[in-house]
Formats: C-alpha cells, sequence, structure tokens
C-alpha cells in the first residue's frame, strides 16, 4: 500500500490480485458492494447502497455505526469507463450536513498476472468556493473516522 | 470540535491558492517582514497584505509589530490540523481498499472462470 498526500488532496494505492473487470464490478454492483463497504472496526455494518452507474447518475453507500447510527455517502457519478477508471462526487446526505462535494477517482490499472494496481485520489478544496459550509461536514467526517479507529478522540 | 472544524476551512481556503502557499513555504525557512515577503512576487504590498491577512485568520501565519515593521511567522498549528484530517481519510480509504482485497481476493472473477458457451 503506498500513499502520498498533499493538503488539498491524497492517494492511496494497492496491488490486488484480482483484475480490472472484477475490481470495477465490486466497486459498481450494489450486492457486491454489500459484501465488503464497511468501515473496519467491530459493529460497523454495510447500509443501503444503491447505484445508477451512468454518467450524472447517482449513488448512495451507507454504512451502520456501532450506536446504530447511519452515515449514508453520496454523489454522482463523473466518469464511468469500464474497467478502467470510475469518478464520483463524494459528500454525506444529511441535509445539515451537506457540504460542496469532493472528487474521488478511483483506477484499475491491469499489472498483468492476474493483479490491479488500484489507485484512488480523493480531491477537494481546491478552490475556495468549495471550502464555503465545510464545517459541519468535517465535524461529521472526523466522528465518523474517530469511530473507525475506536473512538481515538480528535 | 465545531470550531476545529472552522479553522480546518479556513485554512484549506487559505492554502487553495498558489502565492500564498509559496509565501508559507518562504515563512518555513525563518521569519520574514512583509516587504521581504512582497518582494519575490511582482505584486504591491497591499495585496501581499491581503494574503497574509487570510493566511493569519487561517491561523497559519502570525504577525507582530516592531515598531513600524510588520514581521511574520509561520504557525505550524493549523497545518497540522489540516494534515490530521488528511491523514484520517487516508485511514478511511486504506481500510477501504483492504477490505476490497479481502473481498476480491476470495472471491474469484467471474470472467476468468466462465468458459466460453461457443
Amino acid at each position: 500500500m503506498t500513499t502520498t498526500m498533499t493538503t488539498t488532496s491524497l492517494r492511496v494505492s494497492r496491488i490486488i490480485q484480482a483484475t480490472p473487470d472484477a475490481l470495477f464490478r465490486a466497486w459498481t454492483e450494489p450486492a457486491q458492494l454489500r459484501k465488503w463497504w464497511r468501515m473496519e472496526g467491530e459493529g460497523w455494518t454495510t447500509g443501503e447502497t444503491t447505484l445508477d452507474l451512468r454518467v450524472g447518475g447517482k449513488y448512495r453507500l451507507g454504512m451502520t455505526a456501532p450506536d446504530g447510527q447511519s452515515h449514508v455517502a453520496i454523489g454522482e457519478y463523473r466518469e464511468v469507463r469500464r474497467p478502467a477508471r470510475l469518478v464520483f462526487t463524494w459528500e454525506w446526505e444529511d441535509p445539515t450536513k451537506r457540504v460542496g462535494a469532493t472528487i474521488v477517482t478511483v483506477e484499475f490499472n491491469d499489472v498483468g498476472n492476474g493483479a490491479t494496481e488500484v489507485v484512488l485520489t480523493h480531491e477537494g478544496f481546491e478552490d475556495g468556493k468549495q471550502t464555503a459550509g465545510h464545517e459541519k461536514g468535517w465535524t461529521q467526517l472526523l466522528s465518523l473516522l474517530d469511530g473507525a479507529e475506536g473512538g481515538k478522540a480528535a | 470540535m465545531v470550531t476545529n472544524s472552522a479553522r480546518l476551512d479556513r485554512t484549506f481556503a487559505a492554502l487553495s491558492d498558489s502565492t500564498r502557499r509559496s509565501i508559507l513555504a518562504r515563512l518555513s525557512s525563518g521569519d520574514h517582514s512583509v516587504g521581504e515577503l512582497a518582494k519575490p512576487f511582482r505584486m504591491s504590498r497591499p495585496a501581499i497584505s491581503k494574503h497574509l491577512r487570510v493566511l493569519e485568520r487561517a491561523g497559519l501565519v502570525r504577525r507582530t509589530r516592531l515598531g513600524r515593521v510588520n514581521r511574520c511567522e509561520l504557525d505550524a498549528r493549523s497545518l497540522r490540523d489540516a494534515a490530521d484530517w488528511v491523514e484520517r481519510y487516508r485511514v478511511f480509504w486504506e481500510g477501504q481498499l483492504e477490505a476490497l482485497a479481502r473481498y476480491a481476493e476470495r472471491t474469484p472473477s467471474p470472467s476468468s472462470s466462465t468458459e466460453n458457451p461457443s
């Protein structure tokens, strides 16, 4: 696993022993997403998973915390290039926590021998206007990620 | 937490401008006066001052007045908070890729295991 960060974006990559096509489908078929999309840690379960896989189509990806609270990420697809590339906006569903969207890009690079390098880039705050009103989103995300790390406080 | 979040907003907004990032890079090597900071940029002193005010509000820069000279210094705390946020998101996505790998590596790809019927 390699990670590079700047203050406005981050990039995480990992080689996975599966084909780009299989991994693309794991990200884009609800039945498959439900099997892996959840936070690490005890008591977290996968929540609602719906998606409309086309450019401009929307998705909802939910996770339920041990306390029963639901955290639903929503957004729309910006680029759907099977099996190489998926780009979508990312924000939280709760209207009181609604913020300007950040952008997640997932690339599936065939590295041979049936393996794929998955490269995930999460960009946000590239321009000033996107940061307006982010306060509640930050709070929500921080508490969500706090929970995932076993309640370590920020 | 809310206060932290508001500060992070200002930090990221402040960092979204390349001139301001250059100013921070210069300040990372030591304190400078506003005049010294303005020099490498083809910019008026008021324009630089405006950038400095944004950095100050974001808690990235501290300005102290020594007589008639404004000295600027880097305040790294806000930068650490911002890096901390990115770090948390990094943990989140690494966790998701880990979960994906666990799932995908024990689920054989249907396309590679299916015989061509023709």
